[in-house]
């Protein structure tokens, strides 16, 4: 009888705590932060397996062009990228929309840039660890693959990367981790993210360490969260693996 | 192209802050992680659990979070403010370097940690089984195996340290970020400034790489040369 009648009481002051005070800018914060950590995630994967098969294709110059990408992006100190990349996007696309005739002025969002340089430097460690990922792949397999029927694209999907997937999972955590980690920028360009939430708090309330806690708190628990769920995906690939 | 020579001179007094940062924070940070790894290895266990996790949640936390607890939370606690601590947390130079040795330490430690445990423990006991002393085995047995391992991993560290120093500015550190900041913000000239000082990081970057391989291969010993002889 006491838990029916404390469950309600709880949850209505939970939500009148968490309406009342910063909890709902910390709930948009997360989310927020989650997901320009996962647009970021996703395109630099995306963005490691194109140069790797550009690297890999043959083309003259193809492998000092990738090299020298993931050179200088993994010199160049993220923020100053996103600082670049936040100040001349918006002229550089209006500059473009002015060469056609009949565009009407148009505004980015902040979040473009941000997942922009984001994705730029995550996908200039992507494109190193698929490499190392690939260079261990027999080109056996790819000729195996063509040569039982599959179509180029399907070798790739499904014979050459889950190979690569396997070997890598360990460090696509710590991408991922990182990934997170960069959302923090963001704060410096404006954007409502965890960090500048609670620097906002930090400011206006005189009592920094109770929302910079809060923020430590929210990565923290990100990071365990993110060793576990790829821990798990390593033993199943691993049991996988000597299933087949 | 006289105005880039001026944008670049005024950037360039920014080089010896940035380097200092740097090398500063990357001792601190290697004297400290040394401490934390031989710990978490001489007292397995709970301790060194505790250890672990403590380094693992630093290394989840960004550096820029770090750095606004040190810089605006700090001074508000009043045994800070009123002893010889109030006059290192009161520069915000002090309180980068701080921050960059704390995050460099638990990320190092990590690496000499896991550079330990990769050495064959035959070679261990090879070693001992020849009446080495604790400390000759580690020198003869452990050190080098643990340099030929851990080495590439410290190299992208220190990569990153470099990379990281850059974060300094948002605390009112004039290093090269914090003057080509300064500029931009100055001359609303967005592109010179920063690329100039992206140039000057990727320099500092190159030449980095180039020290840590001229030294890696003075102190490591080959893993084949000693199967060769025998």
């Amino acid at each position: 009888m006491i838990t029916s009648s404390l469950v309600p009481k709880m949850v209505n002051f939970l939500i009148d705590y968490l309406t009342s005070g910063w909890g709902l800018q910390f709930l948009s914060a997360i989310g927020t932060s989650l997901m320009v950590a996962a647009l970021g995630f996703i395109s630099c994967i995306v963005i490691g397996i194109l140069c790797t098969l550009f690297a890999r294709s043959g083309f003259r110059g193809s492998v000092a062009l990738v090299n020298l990408y993931t050179y200088v992006f993994r010199s160049l100190p993220d923020i100053l990228l996103l600082i670049l990349i936040f100040y001349t996007l918006d002229g550089a696309i209006q500059a473009l929309l002015n060469l056609v005739p009949g565009m009407s002025d148009m505004r980015l969002s902040a979040y473009v840039p941000a997942v922009m340089s984001t994705s730029i430097v995550l996908g200039a460690y992507a494109t190193e660890l698929f490499r190392a990922g690939w260079a261990d792949i027999p080109l056996g397999q790819h000729e195996a693959g063509r040569s039982l029927g599959f179509s180029p694209f399907q070798t790739l999907v499904l014979i050459i990367l889950p190979q690569v997937y396997r070997k890598i999972i360990p460090h696509l955590g710590s991408l991922c981790l990182i990934s997170m980690k960069e959302t923090a920028l963001l704060s410096i360009i404006g954007i409502p993210d965890i960090v500048r939430t609670a620097s906002l708090g930090a400011r206006s309330t005189g009592s920094p360490f109770v929302f910079y806690g809060i923020a430590i708190a929210i990565f923290v628990t990100f990071a365990i969260l993110c060793s576990r769920i790829f821990a798990h995906l390593e033993r199943s690939a691993r049991q996988n693996r000597a299933g087949a | 192209m006289s105005l880039l020579l001026d944008y670049a001179r005024e950037i360039l007094q920014g080089l010896g802050t940035t380097l200092s940062l740097f090398v500063i924070s990357l001792a601190i940070g290697f004297v400290l992680a040394s401490a934390v790894a031989a710990f978490q290895i001489r007292f397995p266990g709970i301790m060194a659990r505790s250890v672990w996790s403590l380094m693992f949640c630093i290394r989840g936390v960004p550096l820029l979070l770090i750095l606004y607890v040190v810089y605006y939370g700090f001074p508000l606690l009043s045994f800070i403010r009123e002893s010889f601590l109030w006059s290192l947390f009161a520069s915000p130079y002090w309180c980068a370097i701080i921050c960059l040795a704390f995050v460099e330490m638990a990320f190092t430690s990590e690496i000499i940690r896991g550079a330990y445990n990769q050495t064959p423990k035959e070679q261990v006991e090879a070693a001992k089984s020849l009446g080495l002393s604790g400390f000759q085995t580690f020198r003869v047995a452990i050190l080098p195996a643990m340099l030929r391992n851990g080495f590439p991993p410290y190299t992208t560290e220190v990569i990153l340290l470099c990379k990281s120093t850059a974060l300094a500015f948002t605390i009112t550190v004039m290093d090269i970020m914090g003057y080509a900041n300064e500029i931009r913000a100055r001359t609303l000239d967005i592109y010179h400034p920063l690329l100039i000082a992206g140039g000057i990081y990727i320099c500092i970057v190159v030449f980095t790489r180039l020290i840590l391989s001229t030294l890696f291969n003075l102190v490591a010993v080959g893993g084949t040369e000693a199967e060769d002889r025998a």
